[in-house]
C-alpha cells in the first residue's frame, strides 16, 4: 500500500511537554519535513505535576538536543539531585533515600541485594554512596575512573518545569521553525483523523501529523471515545518561596494525612509541592503560588490516527517520584523512534502504543508500590491509594520480593533493579526467607567485605565538598570560562 | 527467616545426557563448600540423544561462571570456533546468508546501521547487508580470533560460540562434577515413589533393587520426561501447528576441506538439514516433517547431501515440538529435553539447559517449596520458549518457497500476532520490536529478515538528515575496514591450534 510521506507536523500545546517534544524534533527531523508550533499558552499550571526532578536520563536527552549541562545550570535555577528522601512516608516511621545508582555489584554470583538481606546489621542505604552523599548534603560528579566508588553514582537535577520549558524554547528556536501564538479554537476530523485546526487568530492549519501537548485538557484528542482510564482526582498546590539557602542534593517528600508534600531548593528559591485529595479540605499556608485539580490515569492510546499525545495529554501521574519526567523522556524517544514515514501510520501507531501501554503500566506499578501496606492513615487520600494493589504485575514483584528478595522484572521498565530494591528496602519489605545460595556465601566474609565497602564509601563522602560550595565553585567556573570563551 | 533445617540438602539429578552432567556441574560448583548431597542416576543402557552441538555465545558465560580453561575444554571436546550460522536455501532455492553473532556496523548519526544499507539499497546499491558484518566476513573466510577488547575496533564487532561433541562436554562436564563431589550412580530407574499427601517425588527404585531418595529432583532423562510427565502428568503443549517439523535423522561424516567456523542448516523440500563441524568429524542431521516425507526418503536424502566418508550409521530421532505446561511442577525440575523441545535451526537447545540451571539458581527452593518460586521459574522459561518459537518461525515464513507441501503450509500459516507485528513492523519501517528478555536480539532478526527476502520499503526518516554522499562514504569505509581487517586474521584452525585448543585426535591444519 502507497501513501504520501508525512511533510508537515503541527506541534500543540504548552509548557514542558511543548518544548521538550519540539526541542527533540527540531534536531532530530531532516529539513524535508516541515514542524510547525503552535503555543497555547506558557507556564501552564498543570506542569507542576511533572514534578521537580529530572532523572539521570535526562543528561542523554540533553546530550541529543545538543544542550550542555553548563548551558542548563547557567540559564536555569537547576541544582544537582542525588535522589528523593522519603520521611515518614505514609505516616509510617519509614524514611529512605530513593537514590539515583548504578547497578549493584554481585559477589560470588549471588547479587549484592540478595545478600545484604542475611546480615542484620548492614543496609542496602549504607552501601549506596548517592544515599549517603545525599545524607551528608555533599556532591561531587560522577567519576569516569571505573574503579573509584563514584563511579557507581547517578544524579539528575532538581528543576522548575517553567525556567526548563523557557530553555528547550530558546534551544528549538535557535533553527527557524515557524511559532504560532494561538489557542485552538477547534479541530476538523475526518475519518482517517485531524484534517486541520482552527486557531483563535483565524487561521487554519494543516498537517500531515500532530502532536497534542496540551496537557490533561487533549485537546486535540477525540472526547468520544479517547475518555482517560479515571482513577483518583488529586489537588496539587506549588509554593515557591525565594532566598532559601541551598542544601543538600535532594528532594525531600514527607506525607501527612492530606497526602504528600515534596520540596526541592534551587538556586532561584524553595520550591514546595502539596499533592492531596481533592475533596480534602487544604490546609491552606499563606497565599500559595499556584494550584490545579488534576484526574490521575492514561489514556489507553497515546497514539490515534494522526494524533500522538505527549505527557499530560495521554496520561497523569503523581510525581512523587520521578515517574511523569521519566514518561515524558520515554514518550519524545518512542515518538523519534517511530516517526511516521508515511501519512498510513497504523503500524507506526500499533508499536507506539504497545510501548506506551507497558510503560505507563510499569511506571505505574514502581509508584503503586509506594501504596502497598497493610494499613493506610484513614484519610481520602491514603484510602484511594488502594485501588489498584491487586494488580497482577505488581503482585508478581512484591510476592517474589517478600519470599526471597528475587526481583522480578518486565521487558525495558522505566524504574530497573536497584530502583526497586531501594524502594521495598525502604518501604520495610523483608524477605521471609533466606536466598538458599545466598546463605552458603559465608557470612564472616560477607560482613568484612560489607565492612569494608561501608567504610570505603564513608570516607568518600566525607571528601566530597557539601553541594552548595560544589555548586557555587563549578558555576564560577563555568562563569569564567564561558565568559572567556564569549 | 530459615535456617539449617529448612534448607535442601540432597538433590538428585536424574539422566546424564547435556542437560543432567550441565545441571550436575553448576550445582557441584555452586554447593561445593556445603553439606548439600548432589547425585546424578543415568544409565549407560540408554543412549542420549546429544542434542544440540552447535550453541550460542552464551555458553561461553556458563562455562567461565565455572572457571573452565577455553582450551581445555576445546580439546575435551573437539570443539572448534562459531561466528554464526550459514542459511542455504531458505528465502528461495540458491539463497544464502550468514546469521551472525554481531551487529552490522555501527550506527551513524544515531541511526542503526541496516537503516543506511537499506536506503543506499534502494537507490542502487548491489553489495549485500552481509558485506557490512565483520564475524561473516570472517566466517566466510574460515578466519576466527578472539574478539578485540578495544570497543573501538572493527575486530571487536562480534560475539562467538562453539561447535563440539555434546557427549564428550558432558564426559567433561561429568568429571568436573565428580571431582566436586557429585554422586554418579548407576542404574535404571523401574518406580518412583510419591509421597501420598504432597505427590512430591520421595524415592527412585531402580532395576538393581536400589532406592534413591531425594529432596529436590532434576528431570534430565530427555523426551519422555520420567518425572516431570510420567510419574506427575504435567501435560504437554503441542507446538506442531507452528512448527510441524517432528522427526530427525543424524550421522557423522569425515570432514572435507577446510573447518569452517559457522555452523550451516539448508532448507529442503520437507524439512532441513545441519552441517556441524567439529575438530574431528562432521555432525550432519536432517530435520523433518514425517506429514511430507517418510523416514527411508529423508535418510536418503541427508546421506546424498553429506560430504565425507560416513563414520557412523545414521540414527533416527522422534519429537513433537511444544513444552511441558510447567517445567517445574512439584519438586521436580525439568530441564532439557524433558521440558520442551524446539528443533536446533538456530542451536538452542544447550541454550534452554542454561537459561534452565540460570532459573533454578536464582529460585533454588528450599524445603518449603514456596509455590511462589515455581511460579517465577515457570513464568521466566515460558517467555523464554515462546520468544524462541516466534524467531525460529520466521525461517519457515520469511520465505518466497512454495516448492513442496511444506512450504506451501507455511505460506497459508496465520501467524502469532506477536510474529505478525514484528514482521509488520520491520517491513513498514525497518525496525525491529525490541524486548528485553529474549536471547534473539533485534541485529539476529535483521540477519533472517534481510537473509531471506524481507526487505524493508522504507527507513528511518531521521537519515534525511545527512547527504547520500556522506552516507556512501561513511559505508565504503566500513566495507573497506573489515575487508582489510579481516585479512590480517588468522585462519580458524590455526587460532584453535596457537590457543592451545587442538585436540590430539583432530586432524592437523592444512598449513
Amino acid at each position: 500500500m502507497t501513501s504520501a510521506p508525512v511533510q508537515t507536523v503541527a506541534i500543540c500545546g504548552s509548557g514542558l511537554a511543548l518544548w521538550m517534544t519540539a526541542a527533540a524534533l527540531a534536531r532530530s527531523l531532516p529539513d524535508s519535513i516541515q514542524v510547525t508550533i503552535v503555543e497555547t499558552g506558557v507556564n501552564p499550571v498543570d506542569d507542576i505535576f511533572y514534578g521537580q526532578i529530572l532523572p539521570p536520563q535526562a543528561y542523554a536527552f540533553h546530550l541529543s538536543i545538543g544542550l550542555s549541562e553548563p548551558e542548563l545550570l547557567l540559564n536555569t535555577g537547576t541544582t544537582f539531585a542525588l535522589g528523593t528522601q522519603f520521611q515518614s512516608w505514609a505516616q509510617t516511621d519509614r524514611s529512605w533515600v530513593q537514590a539515583f545508582h548504578q547497578p549493584l555489584p554481585v559477589w560470588d554470583g549471588v547479587p549484592l541485594t540478595k545478600l545484604i538481606h542475611q546480615r542484620p546489621h548492614a543496609s542496602l542505604q549504607s552501601i549506596l554512596i548517592t544515599a549517603q552523599a545525599g545524607l551528608k548534603g555533599v556532591f561531587a560528579h560522577p567519576s569516569e575512573d571505573g574503579a573509584h566508588l563514584l563511579s557507581r553514582a547517578e544524579y539528575g537535577y532538581a528543576v522548575d518545569p517553567n525556567q526548563l520549558s523557557a530553555l528547550y524554547k530558546a534551544s528549538t528556536l535557535r533553527r527557524p521553525i515557524p511559532l504560532i501564538t494561538a489557542q485552538i479554537v477547534s479541530v476538523q476530523r475526518a475519518s482517517t483523523g485531524i484534517t486541520g485546526l482552527t486557531l483563535s487568530d483565524g487561521q487554519t492549519l494543516h498537517a500531515d501529523l500532530f502532536i497534542d501537548c496540551t496537557g490533561p485538557l487533549a485537546q486535540l484528542q477525540e472526547k468520544t471515545t479517547a475518555t482517560a482510564a479515571t482513577d483518583r482526582t488529586v489537588k496539587a498546590t506549588l509554593k515557591q518561596t525565594s532566598g532559601t539557602p541551598l542544601g543538600a542534593a535532594l528532594q525531600y517528600v514527607r506525607s501527612g494525612g492530606y497526602g504528600w508534600r515534596s520540596e526541592v531548593i534551587l538556586r532561584s528559591g524553595a520550591r514546595r509541592l502539596t499533592v492531596c485529595d481533592a475533596n480534602a479540605q487544604t490546609e491552606t499556608s499563606a497565599g500559595p503560588d499556584v494550584s490545579t485539580t488534576l484526574t490521575l490515569g492514561s489514556r489507553p492510546e497515546g497514539w490515534r490516527t494522526n494524533c500522538i499525545a505527549i505527557g499530560q495529554a495521554a496520561y497523569v501521574i503523581e510525581p512523587f517520584t520521578t515517574a511523569p519526567m521519566k514518561l515524558l523522556l520515554r514518550d519524545i524517544d518512542r515518538v523519534l523512534k517511530l516517526f511516521p514515514i508515511s501519512t498510513d501510520m497504523r503500524i507506526d501507531a500499533q508499536e507506539y502504543n504497545r510501548l506506551f501501554r507497558d510503560d505507563y503500566a510499569h511506571a505505574s506499578l514502581f509508584n503503586q508500590a509506594h501504596f502497598a501496606m497493610s494499613d493506610y492513615p484513614e484519610t481520602p487520600y491514603w484510602q484511594g491509594t488502594a485501588a489498584h494493589n491487586q494488580d497482577p504485575k505488581l503482585v508478581r514483584k512484591l510476592t517474589q520480593y517478600e519470599s526471597r528478595g528475587y526481583l522480578a522484572a518486565y521487558d525495558n521498565e522505566p524504574f530497573d533493579d536497584v530502583d526497586w530494591a531501594v524502594l521495598h528496602d525502604g518501604m520495610g519489605r523483608t524477605p521471609q526467607r533466606r536466598d538458599p545460595l545466598a546463605a552458603l556465601v559465608d557470612p564472616a566474609t560477607i560482613d568484612t567485605r560489607l565492612d569494608a565497602l561501608q567504610n570505603a564509601i564513608q570516607s568518600v563522602v566525607k571528601k566530597m565538598p557539601p553541594h552548595p560550595i560544589y555548586m557555587g565553585k563549578f558555576l564560577s567556573y563555568l562563569q569564567r570560562k564561558y565568559t572567556r570563551n564569549g | 527467616m530459615n535456617d539449617q533445617t529448612s534448607q535442601i540438602m540432597s538433590v538428585c539429578i536424574l539422566g546424564g545426557g547435556t542437560a543432567g552432567w550441565m545441571t550436575a556441574a553448576a550445582l557441584a560448583f555452586k554447593f561445593h563448600d556445603s553439606d548439600v548431597r548432589i547425585q546424578i542416576v543415568e544409565s549407560e543402557q540408554i543412549g542420549t540423544v546429544g542434542v544440540g552441538e552447535a550453541t550460542l555465545p552464551h555458553i561461553r558465560f556458563f562455562n567461565q561462571a565455572l572457571g573452565i580453561d577455553e582450551a581445555e575444554f576445546m580439546r575435551a571436546t573437539n570443539a572448534t570456533f562459531k561466528l554464526g550460522i550459514e542459511f542455504c536455501d531458505w528465502g528461495q532455492i540458491g539463497d544464502k546468508y550468514i546469521h551472525p553473532f554481531g551487529d552490522f556496523g555501527q550506527p551513524i548519526d544515531g541511526v542503526d546501521f541496516h537503516h543506511v544499507w537499506n536506503k543506499l539499497r534502494r537507490s542502487g546499491l548491489k553489495t549485500p547487508l552481509e558485506e557490512f558484518s565483520y564475524p561473516i566476513i570472517a566466517a566466510q573466510s574460515g578466519r576466527f580470533h578472539h574478539p578485540d577488547p578495544d570497543p573501538a575496533k572493527i575486530e571487536s564487532t562480534f560475539g562467538y560460540a562453539y561447535q563440539f561433541d555434546s557427549s564428550h562436554y558432558a564426559k567433561f562436564l561429568r568429571k568436573f562434577a565428580e571431582d566436586r563431589g557429585v554422586t554418579r550412580i548407576e542404574g535404571k530407574v523401574v518406580n518412583t515413589v510419591q509421597n501420598p499427601e504432597t505427590g512430591h517425588v520421595e524415592t527412585l527404585q531402580l532395576e538393581s533393587g536400589e532406592t534413591v531418595k531425594g529432596e529436590l529432583f532434576i528431570d534430565c532423562s530427555g523426551f519422555r520426561g520420567l518425572l516431570i510427565e510420567q510419574c506427575l502428568k504435567t501435560g504437554y503443549q503441542d507446538w506442531s501447528e507452528w512448527l510441524p517439523c517432528n522427526r530427525a535423522v543424524a550421522v557423522q561424516s569425515a570432514t572435507v576441506g577446510d573447518i569452517p567456523p559457522y555452523t550451516r542448516s539448508t532448507a529442503r523440500e520437507a524439512g532441513w538439514q545441519w552441517r556441524i563441524p567439529l575438530q574431528h568429524r562432521t555432525g550432519n542431521g536432517f530435520v523433518y516433517c514425517s506429514d511430507y516425507i517418510s523416514d527411508d526418503e529423508a535418510r536418503e536424502q541427508m546421506l546424498s547431501a553429506v560430504e565425507g566418508e560416513l563414520l557412523t550409521t545414521p540414527k533416527q530421532l522422534y519429537f513433537m515440538t511444544g513444552r511441558r505446561n510447567l517445567f517445574w511442577n512439584k519438586n521436580v525440575v525439568s530441564i532439557g529435553l524433558s521440558a520442551g523441545f524446539l528443533e536446533p535451526l538456530e542451536s538452542t537447545s544447550i541454550h534452554f539447559i542454561q537459561e534452565g540451571i540460570t532459573a533454578l539458581l536464582e529460585l533454588f527452593p528450599d524445603r518449603s517449596f514456596a509455590s511462589s518460586d515455581q511460579d517465577e521459574y515457570n513464568e521466566r522459561m515460558s517467555l523464554n520458549f515462546e520468544r524462541v518459537r516466534d524467531f525460529l518461525l520466521l525461517h519457515y515464513v520469511a520465505t518466497e518457497r512454495d516448492d513442496s507441501p511444506m512450504w506451501r503450509h507455511f505460506r497459508a500459516l496465520t501467524l502469532p500476532d506477536s510474529l505478525q507485528s514484528k514482521i509488520d513492523v520491520w517491513t513498514h519501517r525497518g525496525l525491529v520490536p525490541s524486548y528485553e528478555f529474549s536471547v534473539f536480539l533485534p541485529p539476529s532478526w535483521i540477519a533472517v529478515f534481510a537473509g531471506q527476502r524481507i526487505l524493508p520499503t522504507a527507513e528511518d526518516p531521521r537519515l534525511n538528515r545527512l547527504s547520500a554522499e556522506i552516507l556512501q562514504s561513511e559505508t565504503e569505509t566500513l566495507h573497506r575496514s573489515i575487508q582489510s581487517a579481516v585479512a590480517r586474521a588468522p585462519a580458524h584452525v590455526s587460532f584453535i591450534e596457537k590457543i592451545g585448543g587442538l585436540a590430539s585426535s583432530a586432524r592437523a591444519p592444512a598449513s
